[in-house]
C-alpha cells in the first residue's frame, strides 16, 4: 500500500514538474498588464507595401498551396488574399478594426468548417488575438524578450517578442494543459517575416507554411 | 465557373494590345476561317509566358513568368518559374501537379472542375473554342490584333467569370494575349513571347516525377 502511495506520489510529482516546465512563460517575470497596440508590436502586415507569400498547408494527408496576398488598403483596414499559382481566387478576407469578414469564396470552398480554421488560423498568425487585447506582460531576464498573453475563451495566446525589433518570434496558443498551436515567424534581413510556420497539436493534424516571395520578380 | 480563369494560353509580349481601340470585324467569316485554319495547322506551340494577376480592390498586380508547352490532342504543360516554381500538366485524361518536389495526380474523369477547365484550356489552344456553344463571341480589330470578346453563355460560369479576351496578331498565326476577366473586376492575363509553333516536343515534357 505505502509502495502504491510513493508511486501515485512519484508519478504525479513527475507529471507537475512536466506541465511547469513546459509553461510558456518559464524563466519569464510577470510585470504588469496592459492594451497592446500597433506601437508595441511591428504588424505583420506592412502599412507601406504589400506582401506577397507562397502558402503550403497540409491538412491530415492532403496537400495544398497557393498564394498569399496581405496589403493593407486603408489605415485600419488589410486584406488577406488566397489565389491559386495559376491566378484563381479562393477566398478574400477584409480585416477591419481588428474584425475579419469575408468578402469573397470560391463556392466548391464555402464550407463552414474551412473558412471558421483558415479564419482562426490566420487571425492567430497575423496577430489578431493581441492587437488592442488587455494582455499580461512577462519578461525576461535580460529584459532582451517579452511575451504577451491574452485569453481567447478557454485558451491562452501567447505572443513571444523581440524587444529591440518588436517582432514577433513565436505564437502559441495554449488550453489548460497543452499546446494547442505554434506558429514560429523567421525573419532574414528585414522586419517582415521571411518565414512563417503554423502547426496545430493534437487532433487536427494541419500545417501551414508561408515564404516570403514578395521581391522575388 | 472560376475554373475557367485558369485557362492560360499563348502570345506575344502584348504590353497596350488592350489600351488600343478596336472596331468591329466586318468580314467575320473570313476571320473563323482564318482562325479555323491556325487551328488545324497547329500540331504544338512552345513559348515563354509572363501573367499578371490584378486585383482590383486591392490596386494590386501580381506578376509571374514561365514557359508553356502544347501538342495536339491534349496536352498541355504550364511551368512557372518565378517568382515560384509551379507546374500544372495536362496528359490526355490526367492532371498532374508539381510544387516544388511534390507531384500529386488527378484522374481528369473523376474531377469536374479539371474536366471543366481542361475543356476550355484546350479549346482555347486549339482554336476549337469558337465552335463551342459555351460562349457569345464579339469580332474587333485594330492594325495589329484581332480580338474577340467571349462572354459565357452558361450561367455556372458567368457566376465568376465576365469575360475572356483573346488577341490574334493579323496573320492569325496564333494567340497573343488572353485577358480572364471576373465578376469582381479582377483580371488574369497572359502574354506570350518567343513562340515556337511546330516544333519537336519531347513526350517527358507532358510528365511529371
Amino acid at each position: 500500500m505505502q509502495r502504491l502511495l510513493l508511486k501515485n506520489l512519484c508519478l504525479s510529482s513527475l507529471f507537475i514538474t512536466l506541465i511547469v516546465s513546459c509553461s510558456p512563460t518559464q524563466h519569464y517575470t510577470v510585470k504588469r498588464t496592459q492594451i497592446v497596440t500597433e506601437s508595441d508590436i511591428h504588424s505583420i502586415i506592412d502599412k507601406n507595401k504589400s506582401l506577397l507569400y507562397k502558402a503550403k498547408i497540409k491538412l491530415y494527408n492532403r496537400y495544398y498551396s497557393g498564394l498569399i496576398v496581405l496589403k493593407q488598403t486603408s489605415p485600419g483596414t488589410s486584406h488577406l488574399v488566397f489565389l491559386t499559382e495559376l491566378g484563381m481566387k479562393m477566398f478574400d478576407f477584409e480585416i477591419r478594426n481588428n474584425q475579419f469578414k469575408l468578402i469573397y469564396v470560391f463556392e466548391p470552398l464555402n464550407k463552414p468548417n474551412v473558412l471558421k480554421l483558415l479564419e482562426n488560423d490566420m487571425k492567430l498568425i497575423l496577430l489578431q488575438n493581441l492587437l488592442n487585447k488587455d494582455a499580461k506582460v512577462f519578461e525576461f531576464e535580460d529584459q532582451s524578450k517579452l511575451i504577451y498573453q491574452t485569453s481567447s475563451g478557454k485558451f491562452k495566446n501567447y505572443y513571444f517578442i523581440n524587444t529591440i525589433t518588436k517582432t514577433v518570434d513565436r505564437a502559441i496558443v495554449k488550453g489548460s494543459l497543452f499546446i494547442k498551436e505554434k506558429v514560429d515567424y523567421i525573419y532574414n534581413d528585414s522586419l517582415n517575416a521571411n518565414q512563417i510556420k503554423l502547426k496545430h497539436k493534437g487532433f487536427i493534424r494541419l500545417k501551414i507554411e508561408l515564404n516570403n516571395i514578395s521581391t522575388k520578380l | 465557373m472560376a475554373c475557367a480563369l485558369v485557362l492560360l494560353p499563348f502570345g506575344e509580349g502584348g504590353r497596350g494590345i488592350a489600351q488600343t481601340s478596336y472596331i468591329s470585324v466586318k468580314d467575320t467569316i473570313l476571320l473563323k476561317s482564318k482562325i479555323d485554319n491556325m487551328s488545324r495547322q497547329t500540331n504544338s506551340i512552345e513559348s515563354d509566358f509572363i501573367q499578371v494577376k490584378t486585383l482590383s480592390m486591392l490596386s494590386e498586380k501580381i506578376t509571374s513568368k514561365g514557359h508553356f508547352w502544347f501538342q495536339k490532342q491534349n496536352n498541355l504543360r504550364w511551368e512557372y518559374s518565378e517568382p515560384y516554381k509551379y507546374s500544372i500538366v495536362i496528359n490526355k485524361d490526367k492532371i498532374l501537379i508539381k510544387d516544388e518536389n511534390k507531384v500529386k495526380k488527378y484522374d481528369m474523369n473523376s474531377n469536374k472542375v479539371f474536366k471543366e477547365i481542361n475543356d476550355i484550356m484546350i479549346s482555347c489552344v486549339n482554336g476549337n473554342v469558337l465552335s463551342s456553344n459555351k460562349f457569345k463571341i464579339v469580332y474587333f480589330e485594330n492594325d495589329k490584333f484581332f480580338k474577340l470578346e467571349l462572354s459565357p453563355n452558361e450561367k455556372a460560369m458567368k457566376e465568376s467569370l465576365k469575360q475572356i479576351n483573346m488577341y490574334f496578331d493579323k496573320n492569325v498565326s496564333s494567340v497573343v494575349r488572353l485577358d480572364m476577366m471576373e465578376t469582381g473586376d479582377d483580371i488574369t492575363t497572359i502574354d506570350f513571347s518567343n513562340k515556337k509553333i511546330n516544333a519537336a516536343i519531347a513526350p517527358e515534357k507532358f510528365m511529371l516525377k
